[in-house]
């Protein structure tokens, strides 16, 4: 209700900007959040999907014309694909594997959107990428986008309430915490986190379309470790294997960016802490801290959870 | 024939310092059982602690790299008993990977905001001099990055296989609980071959810096690099590391002297993902505790 009627009177484009932006974190958050934080494998190239997204909307959309439906599902098709091209030799493997195939499909199409000038614009990117068109409206005024992003936000949530609370999510967790007996109940471990991985890859993908076509503007910047380490602060910070976790991260991560902006590069070196920190001291996130609180001030006297 | 042979040889002098790096990275992995994504940040601090131990303490260059040895080793120890030692019996090598990639994000923007974006280059006293061996031309400081990686690492296997101390770390790589039952000291061989590695992977950096400008950013393509390379010669294989890396060199030079500059490095990453679909624990298949 709230989200619904928040942009009624205000004007402000730095406003809808930053919110816009929030909503982008947030999806790419629960996109990480679902294999990193369910499964608990962690793709450390998970921003290539994010960037193949908002390569495939923008190569697809300024190429060929093609409206905003059609470049959302090629680029979600595209991030799926690879997903696939990923896990399907590497989630098979014991240990780090996965880890570092995944990097190096990242750093594979970081070097190809560098280094094939003619067709992705090479270091320079796409520039004049359309604005959303749905229906035969052009979404161009800050209001339809926000709402095109609430729309967006609301579907990838509701795809991982559907996943999580059903025997999917369950498996998802049971694998995270013994593969061994996980097997031993019938349940396929490699299958699953394809599933699982393949999902992920296509919220990565979402995300990265909707960025595309709401900056106007891809690069090859997409493909760095920053995007990598915005999502990861999202998810440990705001608490991973919960939904709520990472888009309360989203929030709180967009906030520390406007702020810290006056720090220049300095906030990276800032994020790194804070991510040490919480892994370190903080495994479950502030979503978890704060549940664990609430459990505490209900159980009086001897029976508090210490977990 | 000649051209042939001089891309080899430059590729070998490539192939040496990826063999450095990836030695670190895959005793780190076959004794504390982690990656050390920051594993390149050392390999770029051990460049920039050569260049300013040079410049500002004046010591020459053969002096300059074991300080430079010894300062990023230490630097090495400390951020592992301060920041993995907590994670050290957490489940699985998810925490482990955590801390050492925010590792990489400080280290890395930390270098940076101290040192600048510019580029620059070690002075050393054999990067001009340059010899004909067999009608290739090599300068001094490429053969000794071939020859001290070549014996490095084969003086490090037989320190493995031969002394009281590469016994004790094979013993805890093997099972870490039975060797501190032994009486093997496993919180000394932890941090000693965390920092050893990060040391030898700034010894890397330190004689890399006269042949091509180092910046802030190096750090980034040897880690890429070195994973190739451990994957190819199997994580935790020493020898694996030689000979993974000495490949890896050579076929990237070969590749840009004669298929494609711009996707040389398309080109092996491409090959690990084939590498693993066949070989799923690479080429060697050994592992340090066998």
């Amino acid at each position: 209700m709230f989200v619904a009627i928040l942009p009624l009177g205000i004007t402000n484009p730095y406003f809808y900007h930053v919110v816009i932006m929030a909503g982008i974190f947030a999806m790419m958050a629960l996109s990480l959040n679902l294999i990193l934080g369910y499964v608990g494998q962690f793709p450390l190239g998970h921003q290539v999907f994010f960037g193949l997204g908002a390569y495939t909307a923008a190569l697809i959309s300024s190429h060929a014309g093609a409206n905003f439906i059609i470049t959302m599902v090629s680029a979600i098709a595209v991030c799926g694909l690879v997903g696939l091209l990923i896990g399907l030799p590497t989630l098979k493997m014991q240990g780090p594997f996965f880890v570092i195939v995944s990097l190096a499909f990242n750093e594979i199409f970081f070097l190809i959107t560098w280094n094939w000038m003619d067709f992705t614009g090479g270091p320079d990117g796409i520039t004049g990428i359309p604005y959303p068109t749905l229906l035969g409206f052009v979404l161009k005024n800050n209001v339809g986008l926000y709402y095109l992003m609430v729309i967006l936000v609301a579907l990838i949530i509701m795809i991982n309430i559907r996943i999580v609370n059903t025997r999917t999510g369950r498996a998802y967790v049971a694998i995270r915490e013994n593969a061994e007996l996980a097997e031993s109940l019938g349940i396929n471990p490699y299958r699953i986190k394809l599933q699982a991985f393949i999902i992920s890859a296509m919220f990565g993908g979402m995300a990265g379309g909707f960025y595309a076509h709401f900056e106007r503007f891809v690069s090859p910047d997409v493909f760095g470790f920053d995007y990598l380490t915005m999502m990861l602060v999202m998810v440990w910070v705001g608490g991973q294997a919960t939904i709520v976790g990472p888009i309360v991260g989203a929030v709180i991560f967009t906030l520390l960016q406007e702020y810290l902006h006056v720090f220049g590069i300095w906030r990276w070196v800032i994020f790194g802490i804070v991510l040490l920190i919480s892994v370190l001291f903080m495994p479950k996130g502030l979503v978890g801290a704060a549940a664990r609180m609430i459990r505490n001030r209900m159980t009086p006297g001897v029976a508090r959870d210490a977990d | 024939m000649d051209i042939v042979l001089q891309n080899i040889v430059n590729g070998l002098c490539m192939g040496g310092i990826y063999t450095l790096v990836a030695l670190g990275l895959t005793i780190i992995f076959g004794i504390l059982n982690i990656v050390n994504f920051s594993h390149g940040q050392f390999y770029m601090l051990g460049a920039f602690a050569t260049y300013y131990v040079e410049s500002l303490l004046g010591l020459p260059y053969l002096l300059a790299i074991p300080v430079a040895f010894v300062v990023v080793g230490a630097l090495g120890v400390i951020s592992e008993q301060i920041l993995l030692r907590p994670v050290r019996f957490r489940e699985g090598h998810l925490p482990g990977v955590m801390v050492t990639y925010a590792l990489m994000i400080i280290l890395g923007y930390l270098a940076l905001i101290v040192f600048g974006p510019d580029p620059r280059r070690i002075d050393s006293p054999f990067a001009d001099k340059t010899i004909e061996l067999m009608s290739v031309f090599i300068t001094q400081q490429r053969l000794i990055i071939i020859l001290f990686s070549v014996l490095f690492v084969l003086g490090f296997n037989s320190f493995i296989k031969r002394s009281r101390f590469g016994r004790a770390i094979r013993a805890v790589a093997l099972d870490k609980n039975t060797a501190a039952l032994m009486g093997v000291n496993v919180n000394l061989v932890y941090q000693t071959t965390f920092g050893f590695g990060c040391g030898i992977a700034a010894v890397a950096g330190a004689l890399l810096g006269p042949v091509l400008s180092m910046d802030t950013n190096m750090g980034h393509m040897a880690i890429m690099k070195a994973f190739i390379v451990v994957i190819f010669g199997g994580m935790g294989s020493v020898m694996g590391a030689l000979a993974g890396g000495m490949t890896l060199g050579v076929v990237e030079s070969l590749t840009a002297a004669y298929v494609t500059t711009a996707f040389k490095d398309v080109f092996g990453f491409g090959l690990v993902i084939i590498v693993l679909l066949f070989f799923p624990n690479g080429l060697t298949g050994k592992r340090l505790n066998k």
